[in-house]
């Protein structure tokens, strides 16, 4: 599910502090050093034009008053220069803004996915697809407006109030004290609201959260609701969290809203008070009509930064929960690590396959293999059979180290798997797996998956071996068809034939197919299975089946019973034993209908 | 056309009409108290040059902090209006798309990725309400405050009006038409975040094909030529941004040095004429000119930012149109009726399909009547279409030519509802939601009662893994929940559809992950339950055929063969092969396999 902190048991408040967030976030920043650095002094040049401009305005009022026609058009034509040579400054910075932020997001979608790749089989179980992606797609999403344009706005802003404070205090102590009277109340107003408005925007994240997640299971379990009829009760939960989310929002909005009322207010105050006591000093002699003027437009300048805090922290609540989410991605620890210092195998000798006392199950489940030992010799073709939950596929799931065992250890070609690296033995292995997953690609390159690199021709020589050129070159496009998404536009059987051209492409040493003929009638299956007969031959390969059919190729029978080896033999060995539980199972499926 | 977009966009507000109405109030009464300030301003600026008693300035003074409270208030009524209108017509369009997105047919699914479906219910929502939330306001309180401060300036004086109106048409030639740079830029942009959002959706299904196959490398360049696109359709729009957005400050500051410098003339006049009292009315008329081109440059500011937020928002907007005004094609035609009392017989006349405009006949002209009780089977190879036959009987699709029908009703003559609700169809490719498996179970009648969900589950034979949950019943499946096996699942999925008493049951190829053991005793807890009702059993499997009264082979979108399985053993044809096939591989020699 999208951000799916919906449910309320699991809902936990974020597992990073801001600190280390930010801090994250500076790391990425601080990337682009030049462009920052272009960001920073254009941010200050456009303070510092801040600062400026309303001196060189008051003087020229002064001069007016004076009657100095030549001061006031040398002031104002140098206040325009001044921004001219603005302009540039803030051009720069505007685009290296942009760059900094963008570069940064890139990079941390980069970090994230290129971790995700590295993240073994049990973290995408134990996940919605949905959730995953929502750490890389939306969670990223909240930190772009942060990172590109409010943080710099409220940099600026800040750089802006402290220069403005310096600078009313140099020019002139009195008028800066009596104007600095307001700042009080704008700090308690400011402290009383900010805490409101920041948790009214945890809230909002919340909420929106909620909304993500019943959309994400709205879309994706749409076919279920339509086949029993269930739109309309799915449609009232929607709109129960949608219009929670409206509401928490509304309570945001009246925050901020309020805040931002006041302060404007308060900032009336700031320019009567310049205007008031600005007119008894200019009476008594002690001060320049320019110099209200200046101070006049510092007020300005000073209140509207104030106002932008309100979508700044807005900004950064949704900043800081999306990037505690990608860091919570980019910080799973990798279960099944490569070693640090890995041994090298032969790639051209044959690989047997064994699993060496091997106790396993999954996290804190009930061991699903107790203490097996399974010996496939190089070139030998062995079967796997036994009831649903027996651990049939969670051999495949060690032989390819997906996950590793409690006790014991697994090897191919007499050595561990721990100490190889992933692609040394997973590039000499293929696996047609249960649930046969196609790319949105063509054809072609989904049987090529594996190597990238195979020419059109080799992959037709592929399926002319399988014998399911035929088929191939029957769809729309032939080898060019499109898969769609989920390979709607595929029938299961035809997506498993897919699924093992791709894994012969590769020419493996060690072929392993799990419950792969499943979708295939039984026809099809038994076409597979003499293509496949020539095709495995001089390989090593592991077939695991329910059903008893696809396992005529196979040199030798093992039979799984809850996670132990109950029975071994050939065909006709286990057919042949009394009672046992491999001749059960045959008279059971060979009842003719 | 593209002013349709904003006129429907608008439209959705006809609903919020008190809304709009306090924002109009509000916008009216804030632009007339904010224009007012620079008048006491200037005029207190007067004052203090003139000389005057400080008790005058003091009460301009005063005046002023009056008039700024009246406006905040009026700027609170107009922000939370215009933040209360956008996220009304969010909630709206969330409600919208949501809706739609429902009662879309299953072809559509199949066109449009979830990856990209989720990106416009999410992003795509979420840029209309950055717009409509913070944008409508900001835009309708900026065009009055121009609006105000022109007429003000007018009022003012009118030579210094003359000459800083010109900046008006300036910056909004310079708006429009950097607006009309950044269109095609954010439509781009869109659609490179939906292709992100593809690669990444796949990479994620298939983690463990990724894997298997050491792509991680190929899969890694993937995204990042895809995040690559994303970035520089952004940083390109920000190069033509960092032109455009810059000069709008740059003209309102030109404007205020401009204004000073032609305003002075009087002011220096007046003072080389020993007149203090005119100059210090001309200076205040200056101050409070300028002050008044102040109250823009804050707007002209955010003007850049606003444009954006504006074109991203219409840009998703649109795709959002895309969705919502999608006709979904399979729906009740006007009149629809209810289906009654359901006797079960189904009836194919002729029908044929083809799976979107340009696909392939799968289906081509099937005559085909199962009487009502009867339990048929579907076999056949892959694609011979089986599984099309099935879906055109709940409507997932409708055929193309030809009639499906129930009890001699056309199905595309009753309501949805009722149909879907007599006809249960356990798919292929099963779907369980992350919630517990009662509630999984009770998807199509959220009231049953326990004793009833117990008993689908043990005619599914689920019940024999379930009881091995501590908490039965209430296991959460999926994410945070306990991952099931292929075969648990599609049993689930059974009980799921036996609970809804369905007086049409379509199981397709939904044993295929159950083990034999499991399958045979499914098979005979199933003898009970398909005595009540019509049965269609799609299956690769021989073995589960013994359930059935009558065999249906499908060949390249046609019956071939159709009879008991006696008869077309009998027949020696497609049927007789695939039973070979199963039972006695050895005797079907390799010229019938082919190549």
């Amino acid at each position: 599910m999208y951000i799916s902190d919906d449910d309320p048991d699991t809902r936990k408040d974020r597992r990073y502090s801001d600190g280390y967030l930010i801090r994250k976030l500076v790391g990425y920043v601080m990337g682009y050093r030049r462009d920052l650095a272009v960001t920073l002094g254009g941010l200050l040049s456009i303070s510092a034009v801040g600062i400026v401009g309303p001196v060189l305005l008051g003087f020229a009022v002064d001069d007016m008053l004076a009657g100095n026609y030549e001061g006031v058009a040398l002031l104002t034509g140098s206040y325009a220069l001044l921004y001219v040579a603005n302009y540039a400054a803030d051009n720069r910075r505007t685009y290296a803004m942009q760059v900094v932020g963008q570069n940064s997001l890139r990079d941390i979608r980069r970090d994230a996915f290129d971790h995700l790749q590295r993240l073994s089989p049990s973290y995408f179980s134990s996940k919605e697809t949905g959730r995953i992606m929502s750490y890389i797609m939306n969670d990223v999403d909240a930190v772009e407006d942060f990172v590109t344009f409010q943080l710099p706005q409220v940099l600026s802003g800040f750089l802006t109030i402290v220069s403005i404070v310096i600078i009313m205090l140099v020019f002139n102590i009195d008028l800066s004290l009596v104007s600095f009277t307001v700042i009080p109340t704008l700090v308690v107003t400011t402290l009383l609201f900010q805490g409101r408005i920041s948790r009214s925007f945890v809230e909002t994240r919340k909420k929106i959260a909620a909304v993500t997640a019943k959309l994400q299971e709205g879309i994706s379990g749409v076919r279920v609701t339509q086949a029993f009829v269930s739109e309309d009760r799915v449609s009232e939960n929607f709109d129960a969290v949608n219009s929670e989310n409206m509401l928490a929002n509304l309570r945001a909005t009246k925050y901020t809203s309020a805040f931002n009322s006041i302060v404007q207010a308060i900032e009336a105050v700031g320019l009567a008070l310049v205007l008031w006591y600005g007119a008894t000093e200019v009476l008594a002699g002690r001060l320049l009509v320019g110099t209200i003027v200046t101070f006049m437009l510092y007020v300005n300048a000073f209140f509207n930064p104030i106002i932008q805090l309100t979508t700044f922290y807005n900004s950064f609540q949704s900043a800081v929960a999306g990037l505690d989410r990608v860091t919570q991605l980019v910080n799973t620890q990798v279960e099944v690590k490569e070693p640090a210092d890995p041994v090298s195998i032969d790639p051209q000798a044959d690989w047997g396959v064994e699993l060496r006392g091997v106790t396993f199950g999954y996290s804190k489940g009930p061991p699903v293999l107790n203490d097996i030992n399974l010996k496939v010799e190089p070139r030998e073709v062995v079967a796997i059979v036994g009831a649903t939950g027996a651990g049939k596929s969670s051999i495949v799931s060690l032989v390819q180290r997906f996950y590793d065992p409690q006790q014991g250890s697994v090897l191919v070609g007499g050595v561990d798997l721990k100490t190889l690296r992933f692609r040394d033995f997973r590039g000499r292995m293929s696996v047609v797996p249960q649930d046969p997953i196609l790319f949105t690609a063509s054809v072609a390159d989904n049987i090529r998956y594996g190597r990238p690199g195979a020419s059109i021709e080799e992959v037709k020589g592929v399926a002319r071996a399988l014998g399911v050129d035929d088929f191939i070159s029957s769809l729309p496009d032939g080898y060019a068809t499109m898969v769609a998404e989920g390979a709607t536009n595929l029938s299961m059987g035809q997506k498993q034939l897919i699924c093992f051209a791709r894994a012969l492409m590769r020419d493996p040493k060690v072929l392993i197919l799990d419950e792969a003929t499943s979708g295939l009638d039984p026809f099809t299956e038994l076409k597979i299975q003499r293509s496949l007969g020539a095709m495995i031959k001089g390989r090593t390969a592991i077939m695991v089946a329910h059903r008893l059919s696809t396992i005529r190729l196979a040199d030798r029978i093992v039979v799984l019973d809850h996670g132990r080896v109950v029975e071994e033999g050939t065909f006709d060995q286990l057919v042949s034993v009394p009672g046992g539980a491999f001749a059960e199972m045959y008279a059971l499926q060979s009842k003719q209908a | 056309m593209m002013f349709g977009k904003y006129f429907r966009l608008i439209s959705l507000a006809k609903g919020h009409w008190r809304t709009v109405v306090v924002m109009l109030v509000s916008v009216t009464a804030l632009t007339g108290f904010r224009v007012l300030v620079p008048f006491l301003t200037g005029e207190a600026v007067s004052d203090i040059v003139a000389k005057s008693p400080v008790s005058s300035v003091a009460f301009l003074a005063v005046e002023i902090v009056a008039v700024s409270a009246a406006s905040a208030a009026f700027s609170f009524g107009l922000s939370y209006g215009g933040q209360t209108l956008g996220q009304k017509l969010v909630y709206d369009l969330r409600n919208i798309i949501f809706n739609s997105i429902q009662s879309q047919s299953f072809s559509f699914y199949d066109r449009n990725e979830t990856g990209q479906l989720m990106s416009r219910a999410t992003g795509d929502v979420e840029a209309v309400r950055r717009f409509v939330a913070f944008g409508l306001g900001q835009l309708l309180s900026n065009a009055f405050l121009v609006g105000g401060v022109v007429v003000s300036l007018f009022y003012l004086n009118l030579r210094l009006a003359a000459i800083v109106s010109v900046v008006f048409p300036v910056i909004l030639a310079l708006s429009w038409k950097f607006s009309q740079t950044q269109g095609p830029f954010w439509r781009l942009t869109r659609k490179n975040y939906g292709t992100m959002n593809s690669v990444l959706q796949q990479n994620v299904t298939g983690a463990r094909i990724v894997r298997s196959f050491t792509a991680e490398d190929g899969e890694a360049s993937r995204f990042a030529a895809a995040n690559q696109a994303y970035r520089d359709g952004i940083v390109g729009s920000s190069a033509v941004r960092a032109v455009y957005v810059p000069l709008l400050s740059l003209v309102i500051s030109l404007a205020v040095a401009v204004l000073y410098y032609i305003g002075s003339g009087p002011v220096i006049a007046a003072s080389r004429a020993g007149e203090p009292l005119i100059a210090a009315s001309k200076l205040g008329e200056l101050v409070a000119a300028a002050s008044l081109l102040a109250l823009l440059s804050g707007p002209s500011r955010f003007l850049g930012q606003l444009i954006l937020i504006g074109q991203n928002g219409m840009a998703g907007f649109d795709r959002i149109l895309e969705v919502t005004d999608a006709k979904a094609e399979v729906k009740d035609r006007p009149g629809a009726v209810q289906l009654g009392e359901v006797k079960g017989e189904l009836r194919f006349e002729g029908v044929r399909f083809g799976y979107g405009s340009a696909g392939r006949e799968v289906l081509k002209g099937v005559d085909l009547v199962i009487p009502p009780g009867q339990v048929a089977a579907f076999v056949g190879v892959s694609g011979s279409g089986k599984t099309t036959m099935a879906n055109l009987i709940p409507r997932f699709y409708d055929a193309t030519k030809g009639a499906v029908k129930i009890d001699g009703i056309d199905v595309r003559d009753v309501t949805l509802k009722s149909l879907r609700g007599s006809v249960g169809l356990v798919s292929q490719d099963i779907f369980l939601f992350s919630a517990t498996i009662r509630e999984n179970v009770c998807y199509g009648r959220t009231d049953a009662p326990q004793e009833e969900v117990e008993n689908v589950c043990r005619l599914a034979r689920a019940d024999e893994f379930i009881d091995r949950f501590p908490e039965r019943y209430e296991t959460r499946v999926g994410e945070r929940g306990v991952t099931l096996s292929g075969g648990q699942k599609q049993r689930i999925a059974i009980a799921r559809t036996l609970l809804t008493d369905p007086r049409v049951l379509i199981l397709d190829d939904s044993l295929s992950s159950v083990d034999a053991g499991t399958e045979y005793a499914i098979a005979d807890a199933m003898e009970e339950v398909v005595k009540q009702r019509t049965t269609i059993i799609i299956t690769q499997r021989l073995s589960t055929l013994r359930l059935a009264h009558r065999i249906v082979v499908f060949d390249g979108g046609n019956v071939v063969e159709d009879g008991t399985h006696e008869d077309l053993l009998a027949l020696g044809g497609t049927y007789a092969k695939l039973y070979r096939s199963q039972y006695a591989p050895q005797e079907v020699s390799s010229e019938e396999v082919g190549p």
